[in-house]
Formats: structure tokens, C-alpha cells, sequence
């Protein structure tokens, strides 16, 4: 249920190099079943359970992508990236869970990957997303823009921060809204008259502010919500 | 202490908007994140809604002033409650447990508190000095010394939880696991030398007391005597006190185990089990496998992971209509709030008309799944709601809802206007349905 589009990336030749880490082996079997279904596409060079077998596989094959969950053996996946991106920053991450506490998702995302996905979402989708992020574009469901939204509104009043790195333009609000509304980069781009190359600008650059921004700002809101 | 008044929370300056959740007085509780002795300053200021340091100012300056202060602040510290932990959804429980997430850890404040602790002290004893009332009366130096070291001790007593645990044994957010885990070893001997410390204060105290009442020469002596005894009060004790400790660990663990595995085994069989039978006996129909299991699985991640928000509120009504209209249409609807916000009967009829909505969207768009979107935003007077139903399905001219269309035109706009909101739909043939509800709140 993602709002990717499915769009061409050239330059890119041969499947996306991808690998699996989630601590049940169930489920890494059910998404390499599907992805197997996808092999022009996707192709599955590793699988990690936990954050030491997960950095090593990452680290040996050096994948385009790797499909990360959040709640993790050893850490939780904010700390396969935080370990990999030490010496492969070059690795792109999209997380993968059914865990829908903000405070986690906001939390790898800070760490690093580049969207976030739940896992019921349709195998099509998974793969636009794969592509997407590999692309070095940002994968947000509508319930990552909700989480986003909620984690940014507790510090419009804040003007003596950073203002650049720490709220949104008015502008990234609005693609955030519509994008939480169920829009996909395509609809967003037609409803506010711009490109869709420029919504992924917006899209990126909310997630670069989200990486950066004011620590404070964002755990005083995971405390407001008692998520600390 | 509730008589207190009303604190101003308004913000200085023409931006300042309005918090979106406005500040609910909390309980009256020791700080324990924010505490530099027994936290009682800072549970104060949480109460009160003041700023902290302004507190703690009133204390040192009132302290000076009286030393009756100190001992109103230690009486606090006793009747003080402890704040009473954050409870975390039980997925969250166990996935901090197994070390699944990454945990923040507050800073570690002992050091921090030791050091108030000697630097008051020392700084009073001083003060003591210059007005000249010090060492003249024989009761000063013995109490001063005395009260350093139940500070001391006490502060140990306050801690005595975090050392006595390792931390998986404990609920996942309450305060024990809050405090590092790693360095247990170094907290040990933290410990240790606070213990020692605040002893030889006391029995320095003793002593001291002794003494004045002995004659100085009899000083090397007297302390002797009391280190002496402090020593073996110790020597005897510490074995019974160290095992009552352990005990009192492992009866609390055990039960802890047990109660959770209780909750879990009703909930496992209240939910998981009965679906399970369901769907074996349903085995030949895939569409209702599948709507039990979304159901199935909508409810225990709800249970595992849902933020407590109250039953009461616009985020959880929305979240329940999505759910009801899933399991009557077999759609998936997914429902994501920003904000939330009490319902009031306005808002009532306003989560009635999405819910209408979806309905629709779920019978007439042929949509797979059905986004909602809530947004509780705070405007100069108020809050302002907005929902969004959209679907992807094949949409609709709004200028043809014909008279068939009844839901449309009474339960959704007229709904909304009678309780002084409003409804906008926008559908083309092809395009999908978006309706927005709006409403001030």
C-alpha cells in the first residue's frame, strides 16, 4: 500500500541486488517466495536474523537494497545501519514490519533507510519500492507521513532552533497531507501542479530534516507520547 | 497541594500557537529523570507546570533563608510518591526485553546527585560558619555531619531497585530498566562507597557528639568506639539484609512471570485460538479465511502495539469505525491520525459520517483498500478537524448522486451541516472519490 509509481530507472541494468533480514524465518521465506516471482526485477543474494548475521550478510554480498525489519535480535535494525553505513554507507535501507509504534519507525528512519513499509503490503508495490529506494528516492507510506506529520508538529512554535533543518516548508506539509491522505506521487504532483520529480524532492528532503533535525524536539515528542 | 494557582501556560510572543494537546496538570510525583537529589523540585515544577529551575531556586533561596526548608524538603521526599512507571503495549514490552529495539537511556544522574548532595552541604556548613552560629553550638557539626549521611544512605535506598534486578527480569518501561544495564558492575561499587560514606558520616556524627559531651581529649577514642560499632552493626547485618534483598527480587520476578504469562494465556485464548478454529472450519472459503485473519491479526497487533489513547478520543473512534467497516465489507481500511482530540458530540456525528463514507467507498467504489486520514489542527480559536475518506475505485459525477445515493446527500452532508460542519466530495468517473469532512472543535 505504498504510493509508489512504477517509473523506468535507465541507468540501472539486471535486477536489484537485495537482502532479507527479519528474525522470522516464516516470513523471509513467504517475501523470497514472492520475490522469486519477480526474478527479472529482484534477486535475493542474502538473508540475516539477527543484527550480527544481518551486518555480515549485508557486508559480504554489498546489496543494492536490503529489506530491514525493525524489531530485531541484538539491537533492532537501527543498528544493522548504524554498522553497516560505518563502512558500506553507499547500502540503502527500506523498513519492513508490523510494528506501527511510531517511535521505532521514526527511529530507524532517523538511523538512516530510506522509507517504510508495512508487511501487508502487495508484492507489486514491494517491488516498485525496492526500485525506488535503490534509486535513492524515499519510499513513505501513509503511515510513515502520518508519524512525520506528528513528530514535526510538536516544534512549529520553536523559533529559535535551527529553522532550516527543523520544520517543515509549508510546502513539504502539504505533499506530507496528501501523501497521508492516500495520494500517490503522481496524484500529489497533478493536485498541487508540480512535477513529480519535484515531489520527490520535497518527499527526500523531508527525510533528510528528519534525519537531521533537533534531537530534542523529536524525543521530547516521543516522550509527550509516552513512547520513551 | 491543589489549592495552588493556576499557572499561565500561554507562550510570550503574537506566533505562539496553541499546544495542540493542552498541558493536563499531572499527579504530584518525584521526578525520577530529571531529579538532582530526590527529584522533589522537579515534580513540584512538573505539577505546577512551572519551569524547574525556578523551584529549585526557591528551595536553595529558602534554605538559606530557614533551615526548617530542608527539613520540609526531606519530609517531601517521603511522602512524595514515586511516579508510577509507563506502561508499554506488550508487543513493546517483550521486543525491549529481547533487545529488539533500540532503548534511550537517560542519563546516569547518580554522580550528579552525590555531588548536590556533598555540594549543599558543604556550602551550608560554610554559610553556617560566616553567621558565626556554627561551631559555637556543640549540637551543630554532630547534626550537620548526621544529615549528610542519611542523605546519603537514603539516596542508596532510593536506587535500591535498579541494583537488585538485572533488567530483562522487569517490565519493559518501568523506571528499574530505564537505568543503564551495563554498567551494573560500576554502580555496585557507586554504591558501596555511598553506603560507606554516609556510615562514617554518622558515626562521625556520633562521635563528635560523644566527644562534646566527653571533653575533646576523649576524641580519638569516642570515634574509635562508634566506627567500631558502625563497623559491626554492619558486619552482622549485611548477610541478612543481602539475602532479604535476593528474596524480595525473586518473589517479585516470579510473580511478575506468572501474572504476564496469565494475561497472555487468557488473550491467546480469547483471540488467536478461536479465530484459529474459525478459519479450519471455514478452510473452503478464502475470502472469509481471509477477513478473519485480517481481523484476527488488526486486533492482536492492537493489543500488542496500540498507543493507550482513551476510547474517548477521535483518533480511537475513527481507528474502530475503520475496523467495523472492514470486517462487514471485507475491504481494508487504513486509518492514520495526526493529533487527536476528546470527542464532543459534534465530533460524534463526524466520525458517524466517515464511517458512512467508507461504507460507501467499501460497497460502491470496488477499491481494494480505503485510505481515512485525520488531522486535528489548532487554529486561533479552537481546533479544527479534518478527515479524508478516499478510495481508488471508479468513482462517480457528483452532479448525478441520484435519489439511490441517500447515504451521500442525509448521513454524510446533511450530518455534517446539522452540527455545524461541513462536507465536500470530490469524485470524477474513473478518478476514485475523495470526501473530506471538516468541523470545528
Amino acid at each position: 500500500m505504498t504510493n509508489a509509481q512504477t517509473e523506468p530507472t535507465p541507468e540501472h541494468t539486471g535486477p536489484w541486488r537485495v537482502v532479507l533480514v527479519d528474525d522470522h524465518g516464516i516470513f523471509r521465506a513467504g517475501v523470497r517466495h514472492e520475490l522469486e516471482q519477480a526474478s527479472d526485477k529482484v534477486e535475493i543474494v542474502g538473508e540475516g536474523e539477527d543484527v550480527a548475521t544481518s551486518v555480515k550478510a549485508i557486508l559480504a554480498t554489498v546489496p543494492d537494497v536490503v529489506l530491514l525489519d525493525v524489531h530485531l535480535p541484538g539491537g533492532g535494525g537501527a543498528e544493522v545501519i548504524k554498522k553497516v553505513h560505518a563502512t558500506q554507507p553507499k547500502v540503502k535501507f527500506l523498513a519492513l514490519s508490523v510494528s506501527d509504534a511510531a517511535e521505532d519507525v521514526i527511529g530507524v528512519i532517523r538511523a538512516g533507510a530510506r522509507g517504510y513499509v508495512t508487511k501487508s503490503i502487495s508484492t507489486d508495490d514491494l517491488i516498485d519500492s525496492i526500485g525506488r529506494v535503490a534509486t535513492n528516492d524515499a519510499v513513505f507510506s501513509p503511515r510513515l507521513a502520518g508519524f512525520v506529520l506528528d513528530a514535526f508538529s510538536g516544534s512549529i512554535d520553536v523559533a529559535s532552533i535551527d529553522e532550516d533543518l527543523d520544520r517543515l516548508s509549508q510546502r513539504e506539509r502539504e505533499v506530507m497531507k496528501l501523501i497521508a491522505r492516500g495520494y500517490s506521487y503522481k496524484e500529489v504532483a497533478k493536485e498541487l501542479f508540480i512535477s513529480i520529480k519535484t515531489v520527490e524532492t520535497h518527499v527526500s528532503s523531508v527525510l533528510r530534516k528528519l534525519q537531521l533535525s533537533n534531537r530534542y524536539q523529536l524525543t521530547k515528542w516521543a516522550t509527550d507520547r509516552k513512547l520513551v | 497541594m491543589t489549592s495552588v494557582p493556576e499557572p499561565s501556560y500561554q507562550q510570550p510572543g503574537p506566533v505562539a500557537p496553541v499546544p495542540p494537546n493542552p498541558p493536563v496538570r499531572t499527579r504530584l510525583t518525584r521526578s525520577r529523570s530529571e531529579a538532582w537529589l530526590g527529584g522533589v523540585a522537579a515534580g513540584i515544577a512538573d505539577h505546577l507546570g512551572w519551569p524547574t529551575w525556578l523551584v529549585r531556586l526557591c528551595f536553595v533561596g529558602l534554605a538559606f533563608a530557614n533551615f526548617l526548608t530542608i527539613g520540609v524538603y526531606a519530609v517531601l521526599w517521603i511522602l512524595m510518591p514515586e511516579p508510577s512507571p509507563v506502561e508499554q503495549p506488550p508487543g513493546l514490552q517483550a521486543a525491549t526485553n529481547q533487545g529488539m529495539r533500540q532503548s534511550t537511556r537517560p542519563k546516569n544522574v547518580s554522580f550528579g546527585r552525590v555531588s548536590a548532595v556533598v555540594m549543599v552541604g558543604f556550602g551550608l556548613i560554610m554559610l553556617a560558619r560566616m553567621l558565626g552560629m556554627g561551631p559555637a553550638n556543640a549540637f551543630f557539626w554532630p547534626i550537620m555531619l548526621a544529615a549528610l549521611g542519611v542523605g546519603l544512605v537514603w539516596l542508596q535506598a532510593d536506587d535500591e531497585p535498579a541494583v537488585s534486578k538485572s533488567a530483562a527480569e522487569v517490565p519493559a518501561g518501568s523506571e528499574q530498566t530505564r537505568r543503564p544495564i551495563v554498567s551494573v558492575g560500576g554502580r555496585k561499587w557507586v554504591e558501596a562507597v555511598r553506603v560507606l560514606g554516609g556510615m562514617t558520616l554518622i558515626g562521625g556524627a556520633v562521635a563528635l557528639l560523644a566527644a562534646s559531651q566527653g571533653g575533646v581529649g576523649q576524641l580519638p577514642l569516642v570515634a574509635m568506639v562508634s566506627a567500631l560499632t558502625v563497623a559491626g552493626v554492619a558486619v552482622v547485618a549485611a548477610p541478612w539484609i543481602l539475602r532479604y534483598r535476593r528474596r524480595m527480587a525473586a518473589a517479585y520476578e516470579e510473580k511478575l512471570i506468572a501474572d504476564t504469562r496469565a494475561d497472555m494465556a487468557a488473550h491467546l485464548h480469547d483471540s488467536v485460538l478461536q479465530t484459529l478454529a474459525l478459519i479450519q472450519r471455514q478452510a473452503d472459503d478464502p475470502k472469509q479465511v481471509a477477513t478473519l485473519a485480517r481481523r484476527q491479526e488488526r486486533e492482536l497487533r492492537a493489543w500488542l502495539y496500540a498507543d493507550q489513547a482513551g476510547p474517548s478520543t477521535l483518533k480511537a473512534a475513527l481507528t474502530e469505525a475503520g475496523g467495523e467497516v472492514e470486517d462487514e465489507r471485507g475491504v481494508p481500511v487504513e486509518v492514520v491520525c495526526v493529533g487527536d482530540i476528546e470527542l464532543t458530540e459534534g465530533l460524534r456525528a463526524l466520525v458517524q459520517a466517515a464511517r458512512e463514507a467508507m461504507t460507501n467507498a467499501a460497497k460502491h467504489s470496488g477499491a481494494p483498500f480505503i485510505d481515512v486520514y485525520a488531522e486535528v489542527e489548532p487554529t486561533g480559536e479552537g481546533e479544527l478537524v479534518q478527515v479524508f475518506v478516499r478510495d481508488r475505485g471508479k468513482g462517480f459525477d457528483p452532479a448525478d448522486v441520484a435519489d439511490d445515493r441517500m447515504g451521500v446527500r442525509s448521513s454524510i452532508v446533511g450530518r455534517m451541516e446539522r452540527h455545524g460542519g461541513s462536507a465536500k466530495i470530490r469524485s470524477a468517473p474513473g478518478e476514485g472519490t475523495e470526501i473530506r469532512l471538516e468541523m470545528k472543535a
